[in-house]
């Protein structure tokens, strides 16, 4: 795992803005971060000692770790909506990139931001290299085109992501609901999101407990 | 890998005929040992199988020999610590006086994940090695204070869950 | 005349035995040919990854194990701790690294033997399943000795694992190795050499290397298509750099293949776990973690290798004792949307084989 695609695809399309990484200075490449993901992704080897300031409240710490700016352990770019396919279908076929595994599609809502993230994390099993890829569309209407067409994997996902989230993929050959019913009203991954009971459902409940009180069955035996 | 395959369907019929039968006796070979083995079953209501001294089973507040009451100290950490928000404590007075007024747990809620357990400072909290809490009707699976010391080992506890837990 | 023929449309499920859980499949015929198979999903939705933002990272690991695949709930603990300890920069001390891999191959061989006593059922073997089931109940036994559990173990903690091993514990784990290692043969002569068997099995549900890896299937179903990638020698974790293992790979891309390679695996996990039973060192077993954690802000995606796959884990913390986004990459997910093209080309009593081969839970691809 290393920063290396991110940096060759910053190289290749220069509009991208890479995920922030602490202790890096653009252009003095990525050979010795201090922080960081660890090697080959084993158990944070390399990290400083563990339970540094936010594990263990004895140690009248500096600032607590959870303040600290956020740490980017997967590498990363953030790419604009309109190059998401020029860019997706680069990684996808060009050999120097070989990204042909889609891990997922998902998306992150961002209410203050007023805006989703949609990230795209895809993986290439000869270099063992992964690389995320993150496009920030605005809240109402959101919609980015749909990477079916390179990766045909995301087909699922990306019908998850609009059922979850509502987000529109462009071009997606069935985009209905995956997980809920069709006929489910919002989406409930949003964080605004709240949950009523259907007037069917609320009608059946109360049916039901009356039935129970009746019979007496709701009384402790 | 243990791997004596051939692909299946260019054999004539005799040949098939023959693979099936040889398959035939190798499995029936099979079956027939283990026919003579020691059963591995318990008919479960009349025969119970003994569970680990670390089983997650019902809860319980076990009655402490020298006070005479349950361990609890009320600070609240079960409460908080639980993921399902099943345990719900209530109590009145100050600091040392603290009296429990309620310590209710939805044990149909509960999905025994021992955190309370974990997390209980007093080891006031236990699980038991119990594990037929079926009932017909859901109410009975609200147990409360009585309910939880009532469940609580008879012996001292000093060889109860806990106790066992820890030093094993 | 020509005689006129129509395309059917049949349902299978939600509710069918062989679909291992609630599952729709959509079947378009052509007489018995498949032509298309469209499966449907979301009978077990559960909405994970919106709980988990609503609870603390330590709860979470009991959310885990239920809300996402059942039969392998010490991989979806493991994930989530190792999200959340690479995030928070904690590290497991030695010896709980090694209790996590033994608990995580015992889990694997579980998993597997459900797998290969329900694949038994679903093609007529009902014998496999009664043995997997009794090789199963000695893992879980193990399993309730440790950490009080036999499903649902809640044991492995941010920083290390809950307790340490009971007395006895690695040596019943040893005699359970050779007592399983003695019984796989048995599998052997009642399945590998059977001719229902291989003729259920050999060359049905071809899944391609290329398709393989643009449908995003992993673990043993890509496996057996040619794709020699598995996390724990790819991005190995815990303690698998140091460990000898093979992983078991087949081009044939079929049922078959995908029944050899779960097969082996199991062998391989057993010779994990003697190795690690012969190195697992003494000490501690936890790091100090407090009890509402506050993970640095940061995003991190974590993965292993579930019994069924590629699982991974995307945490994105904001700095609170609760994550702010979690998407579970679920492996069965991906291999279930290989199915159709699995399936496209054959006859209608290939589904249940074919489905039974890709090893699915439901509740891992509903979440
Ligand atoms: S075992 Fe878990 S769910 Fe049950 S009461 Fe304790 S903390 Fe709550
Ligand atoms: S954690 Fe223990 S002492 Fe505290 S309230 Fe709960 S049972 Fe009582």
């Amino acid at each position: 795992m290393s920063w290396d695609l991110a940096e060759k695809l910053k190289v290749r399309f220069p509009e991208i803005e890479l995920f922030p990484r602490p202790g890096h200075q653009p252009g003095t490449g990525n050979g010795e971060r201090g922080t960081g993901e660890p090697p080959r992704g084993e158990v944070a080897a390399a990290a400083p000692p563990a339970g540094e300031g936010q594990t263990s409240p004895a140690v009248p710490a500096k600032r607590p770790a959870h303040e600290a700016p956020p740490a980017y352990l997967v590498p990363g770019a953030v790419v604009p909506k309109d190059k998401l396919l020029e860019i997706c279908r680069v990684l996808a076929t060009d050999p120097e990139f070989g990204l042909s595994y889609l891990s997922f599609v998902t998306a992150v809502d961002r209410p203050e931001a007023g805006e989703f993230e949609v990230v795209y994390h895809c993986y290439s099993h000869q270099s063992r290299e992964e690389l995320a890829l993150k496009v920030r569309v605005p809240r109402d209407g959101a919609s980015v085109p749909s990477v079916t067409s390179i990766w045909d994997g995301a087909n699922w996902h990306e019908r998850e992501t609009y059922d979850l989230f509502g987000i529109i993929f462009e071009g997606h050959p069935n985009l209905r609901r995956i997980m809920m019913t069709d006929d489910w009203i919002g989406h409930p991954l949003r964080k605004d999101y709240v949950y009523k009971d259907p007037a069917w459902l609320v009608e059946v409940a109360k049916r039901r407990k009356d039935e129970i009180e009746g019979l007496g069955l709701g009384e402790r035996a | 890998m243990n791997t004596s395959i051939q692909p299946n369907g260019k054999k004539s019929l005799a040949e098939q005929a023959w693979a099936g039968a040889v398959g035939l006796v190798v499995g029936l070979k099979a079956t027939l040992r283990t026919m003579f083995e020691r059963k591995v079953t318990v008919s479960y209501p009349v025969q119970k199988v003994n569970v680990s001294p670390r089983w997650h089973g019902l809860l319980a507040l076990p009655i402490d020999q020298e006070t005479d009451n349950d361990k609890c100290i009320i600070c609240f950490q079960c409460e908080r610590v639980c993921p399902d928000r099943c345990i719900h404590i209530e109590a009145t007075g100050k600091a040392k006086d603290r009296l429990l007024t309620r310590f209710d747990i939805e044990m149909d809620k509960c999905c025994y994940c021992g955190l309370c357990v974990e997390v209980c400072p007093t080891e006031a909290i236990v699980f038991v090695p119990h594990y037929e809490a079926s009932t017909y009707n859901r109410a009975n699976l609200l147990y409360d204070l009585d309910d939880l010391h009532r469940a609580a080992p008879k012996e001292p506890l000093g060889t109860g869950v806990v106790k066992v837990r820890r030093t094993r | 005349m020509a005689l006129r023929t129509e395309e059917l449309l049949l349902n299978m499920g939600p509710q069918h035995p062989s679909t291992h859980g609630v599952l729709r499949l959509v079947v378009t015929l052509d007489g018995e040919n498949i032509v298309d198979v469209q499966p449907d999903i979301g009978y077990l939705h559960s909405s994970v990854e919106k709980m988990m933002e609503y609870r603390t990272y330590l709860q979470n690991i009991a959310l885990v194990d239920r809300g996402m695949d059942y039969l392998s709930a010490m991989a979806n603990e493991e994930v989530w701790c190792l999200a959340t300890e690479r995030l928070a920069k904690i590290e497991a001390p030695e010896r709980a690294r090694y209790i996590r891999t033994i608990m995580l191959e015992l889990q694997r061989i579980s998993s597997h033997l459900i797998w290969l006593g329900t694949f038994g059922i679903d093609l007529g073997a009902f014998t496999a399943f009664l043995w997997a089931m009794r090789e199963r109940e000695r893992i879980m036994d193990l399993f309730e000795s440790a950490t009080g559990g036999r499903l649902h173990h809640v044991y492995f903690r941010i920083g290390g694992v809950y307790e340490d091993l009971p007395d006895g514990w690695t040596d019943r784990c040893a005699t359970f190795c050779d007592y399983f290692m003695d019984r796989l043969p048995e599998y052997d002569e009642l399945l590998t050499g059977n001719p229902i068997f291989l003729a259920r099995t050999q060359g049905v549900g071809v899944l391609p290397t290329a398709k393989a890896i643009a449908m995003g299937a992993s673990g043993p179903v890509a496996r057996a298509s040619g794709l020699a990638y598995d996390v724990r020698r790819a991005h190995p974790y815990e303690v698998y750099d140091r460990l000898q293992f093979d992983i078991p790979v087949r081009t044939e891309g079929d049922c078959f293949a995908r029944y050899l390679v779960r097969l082996e695996e199991m062998r391989q996990s057993i010779r994990i776990i003697r190795q690690c039973l012969e190195t697992i060192p003494q000490g501690e077993i936890r790091a100090k973690v407090a009890v509402t954690l506050r993970v640095p802000k940061g995003e991190v995606y974590a993965r292993t290798e579930s019994p069924r796959g590629d699982l991974g884990i995307y945490l994105i913390s904001e700095g609170k004792d609760m994550p702010y986004r979690v998407k579970i990459r679920a492996p069965a997910f991906s291999n279930l949307y290989a199915l159709t093209e699995m399936m496209r080309g054959w006859k209608v009593a290939d589904v249940i084989a074919i489905l039974g081969s890709i090893d699915i839970v439901l509740s891992d691809v509903d979440r």
